[in-house]
């Protein structure tokens, strides 16, 4: 058969309505409502049957489904195809004189042929067979007056009208939800991102071009098909809601990439999923780009940093008097020299610092700490300025422990101080307090400087975001410090905000979570009441893929890269789950198990290892020690991964 | 207490001057000085200096991997090694500080204070 696009001269869009694919679908209501009607010729008939009627009838109809299954239609001129309907007029005026002529019922027979048309052909086409209704009806009255009464004339003009009426009234619907459904798939087909619908087990609807070239396939072998397992990891949710989110897919040749993806089910109005529709676009492009801006500026990093080394170094000699004293004005020129080398260099170390933390690459190194050490040790980090200043620091704690990365939350900390013994003014007082409140510890830094203005109290936490473009260079900040102190909290799970009244001063809050069985009690101890694994891991990128996982599971990770760190943590986690890589930098995994075989007073702990190389019979022997998995990097599925995890921890919680 | 002798391993001539000068002529010190790895692991093991300075980002052997070395040999394994590094974030010194060096010092550094940094990180009377 041609195909199915039909030559040239038909007309756009104009469809074969007899083509093959599909013709037993459109015309079984057609077949089987002939059929039926010569099935009821025995009992509908009122009078004898004109039998030849009968025969010559069912050799039209059955020459009428020959011709529709044997001419090429692809290859005749369109106005051909208005044949079968029209000849199938002749069928209902034999059936019709067969039982009794005007009085046969089998004149409703007409609206088959005027519905056929009215679905599957145009407008042209249904004028047509409008004429052939017509005919139908009033062509008996003028050849047989007896048979047919001129009353008939009111029956074929009824007839007509409804034929007419049905007929527009189908092909105006069907021409909408073409029209409708044709607009859908150019959107659908020009789309740059994939989209595809699936039934609600999964198979796919439909597939648009950009879909399967990024998967691989052609549409068609897509269709049908069971897709859940193009994604590597997770599913679709066919759900009530909608799900976004970062996945891996699979092409046909079996490598995967990185997806942005979203689904969404197709809800029907009686609310049951018919399905879901999928959309997605591969970002491998921009995962390549971030990781080389990350690299880039890690490189700028350190190729700016090591030329300021020598400037730093050789200014600082000269400064020093090294080479021979200079007199004041030199002197000056080179402090200034000098003062300007530290403030590149802290403003190379900030941004640095704002891109590692705010891209969630840096892991808050948790330790238990206590509140009061916290703010005693950042104010004495700050004594120096605060007297240079002319500003008092005092201080108002009630102590409790918590779990904080003791690093980050002192630059966090000292930050504040810093901002606040700036903006005092001399002979003032800078106010920090730390107090718990139900679950968390509350920190607050105030001073009693010229506050911040209502609109900047969010754009202070901005990247370069100062109440006054001159603080830059008067108060020697570059608005990167606070951006920098919120996003470490809020990486702790806190927030931080200010409260302020122009003129008066400002109060910097800032929360961080508090296990919560621990107040007070500040015995140096673990104060983590909830379950904690101990991730020893020096690859940031999948220690935070651990966490997260951990997370998922209720258990809080904390991580270190160090075997040697990992060994002192584990009297302060006290962990329920110890997952251990093998290949560290520096003692190596087998460390950690080696200093819980030699301490059987710590309670066992059940253990995971995974590793990029094939373990040896004596090592896996030197790291069972209790419950041990082993896993090989890259060969264990995530979620096959995630479930051992869960598995264990079920086995490991009624002991803790 | 006998002159006390430091060998810097850096790759940057402009650097290694820098503290030369500072360690030398502002703390008197006797300094010695390689352009790599593998040439600061022979002067090492020849001279036996009190302290190594170890630039981290050197090409050929790094400064992890010439610890690893000095670690490796009998002459040099007690020698106690501080890194120089001009990639100083938190999480970096961190991961420094396990590999079992004595300490990290910050590039940029102040010349006029490098030997006090130096000896307090190793509890000498400065």
């Amino acid at each position: 058969m041609a195909a199915a696009g039909g030559t040239p001269g038909r007309g756009p869009g104009w469809v074969n309505p007899y083509r093959r694919r599909g013709l037993l679908r459109r015309a079984w209501p057609f077949l089987a409502a002939t059929g039926v009607a010569f099935a009821l010729l025995p009992v509908s008939a009122t009078g004898a049957i004109d039998s030849v009627d009968v025969i010559v009838g069912a050799a039209l109809f059955l020459a009428i489904i020959a011709a529709i299954v044997f001419v090429p239609w692809d290859r005749v001129p369109r106005t051909l195809t208005i044949f079968p309907p029209l000849v199938y007029f002749g069928v209902v005026d034999l059936l019709r004189d067969a039982t009794g002529g005007g009085a046969s019922g089998y004149a409703a027979l007409v609206l088959l042929p005027v519905l056929w048309v009215a679905l599957y052909s145009g407008r042209a086409e249904l004028i047509a067979v409008l004429a052939g209704v017509w005919s139908t009806f009033v062509i008996p009255i003028l050849v047989d007056k007896t048979r047919y009464p001129e009353g008939d004339w009111r029956f074929a003009v009824l007839l007509t009208l409804l034929s007419a009426f049905i007929g527009f009234a189908t092909q105006a619907l069907v021409d909408n939800v073409r029209l409708r459904a044709r607009n859908l798939s150019a959107v659908m087909t020009s789309a740059a991102e994939g989209i595809i619908t699936l039934t609600p087990e999964g198979r796919g609807v439909f597939v648009n071009p950009s879909a399967a070239r990024m998967l691989g396939y052609e549409p068609s072998e897509l269709e049908g098909r069971v897709l859940f397992d193009l994604i590597v990891d997770g599913e679709f949710r066919s759900g009530q809601g909608d799900a976004i989110g970062d996945e891996h897919f699979r092409r046909k040749d079996g490598t995967t990439f990185p997806v942005l993806f979203s689904s969404t089910p197709i809800q029907l109005d009686n609310g049951e999923t018919s399905g879901i529709v999928v959309t997605f676009s591969d970002i491998t492009e921009r995962r390549e780009i971030e990781r080389m801006k990350d690299e880039f500026v890690s490189v700028v990093g350190h190729e700016l940093r090591t030329p300021l080394t020598s400037i730093r170094g050789s200014l600082g000699l000269m400064a020093g008097g090294v080479f021979g004293e200079l007199d004041d004005q030199g002197k000056r020129m080179l402090d200034i020299a000098v003062s300007n080398t530290d403030r590149l260099v802290r403003l190379i170390n900030d941004i640095l610092d704002i891109e590692r933390i705010e891209s969630g690459r840096v892991t808050m190194q948790k330790v238990t700490c206590r509140s009061d050490d916290l703010v005693a040790q950042a104010i004495e980090a700050m004594q120096g300025q605060a007297e240079t200043m002319g500003v008092g620091v005092v201080s108002q704690v009630d102590p409790v422990l918590l779990r904080a990365d003791h690093d980050r939350i002192m630059q966090t900390l000292t930050n504040l101080i810093s901002n606040a013994i700036k903006f005092s003014p001399r002979g003032e007082e800078v106010r920090v307090t730390a107090h718990p409140t139900a679950d968390t510890v509350l920190f607050s830094v105030a001073d009693h400087g010229r506050g911040v203005p209502a609109d900047k109290r969010e754009t202070i936490f901005e990247r370069f975001g100062q109440v006054d473009a001159s603080d830059a260079r008067d108060k020697g900040g570059f608005g990167l410090g606070l951006p920098i102190a919120r996003s470490i909290v809020e990486q702790h799970g806190g927030s931080l905000w200010v409260d302020t009244e122009p003129g008066r001063g400002a109060t910097f809050w800032f929360t961080l979570p508090r296990p919560s069985e621990a107040v007070g009690e500040v015995d140096g101890s673990s104060g983590d009441n909830g379950r904690a694994a101990l991730v020893v891991e020096d690859d940031a990128d999948l220690a935070r893929v651990l966490r997260a996982m951990l997370a998922r599971q209720g258990v809080e990770a904390v991580v270190t890269p160090s075997a040697e760190e990992a060994v002192h943590l584990i009297d302060d986690v006290a962990p329920v789950l110890l997952v251990l890589d093998i290949e560290l930098t520096g003692a190596d995994g087998l460390a950690v198990v080696d200093h819980l075989r030699e301490h059987p007073e710590i309670p066992p702990i059940p253990v995971i290892v995974y590793t990029v190389r094939h373990l040896s019979e004596h090592d896996r022997q030197r790291l069972t020690l209790g419950k041990t998995l082993f896993f090989t990097k890259g060969r264990v599925a995530p979620e096959e991964f995630e479930r051992r995890v869960a598995d264990l921890l079920k086995e490991a919680a009624p002991a803790s | 207490m006998s002159r006390r002798t430091v060998l810097l391993i850096e790759d940057e001539p402009d650097i290694r001057e820098v503290v030369e000068l500072s360690l030398g002529s502002v703390a008197g010190w006797e300094v010695l000085t390689a352009s790599s790895g593998a040439d600061g692991v022979e002067l090492a093991s020849a001279q036996r200096p009190d302290v190594i300075l170890l630039d981290v980002m050197m090409p050929g052997l790094d400064g992890p991997a010439t610890l690893d070395v000095l670690r490796g040999r009998d002459e040099t394994r007690a020698i106690p090694v501080l890194f120089m590094t001009a990639k100083a974030q938190a999480g970096e010194l961190t991961r420094y500080a396990s590999l079992g060096v004595a300490g990290v010092i910050p590039k940029p550094f102040d010349p006029m204070t490098l030997s006090d940094r130096v000896a307090a990180a190793l509890g000498w009377e400065s």
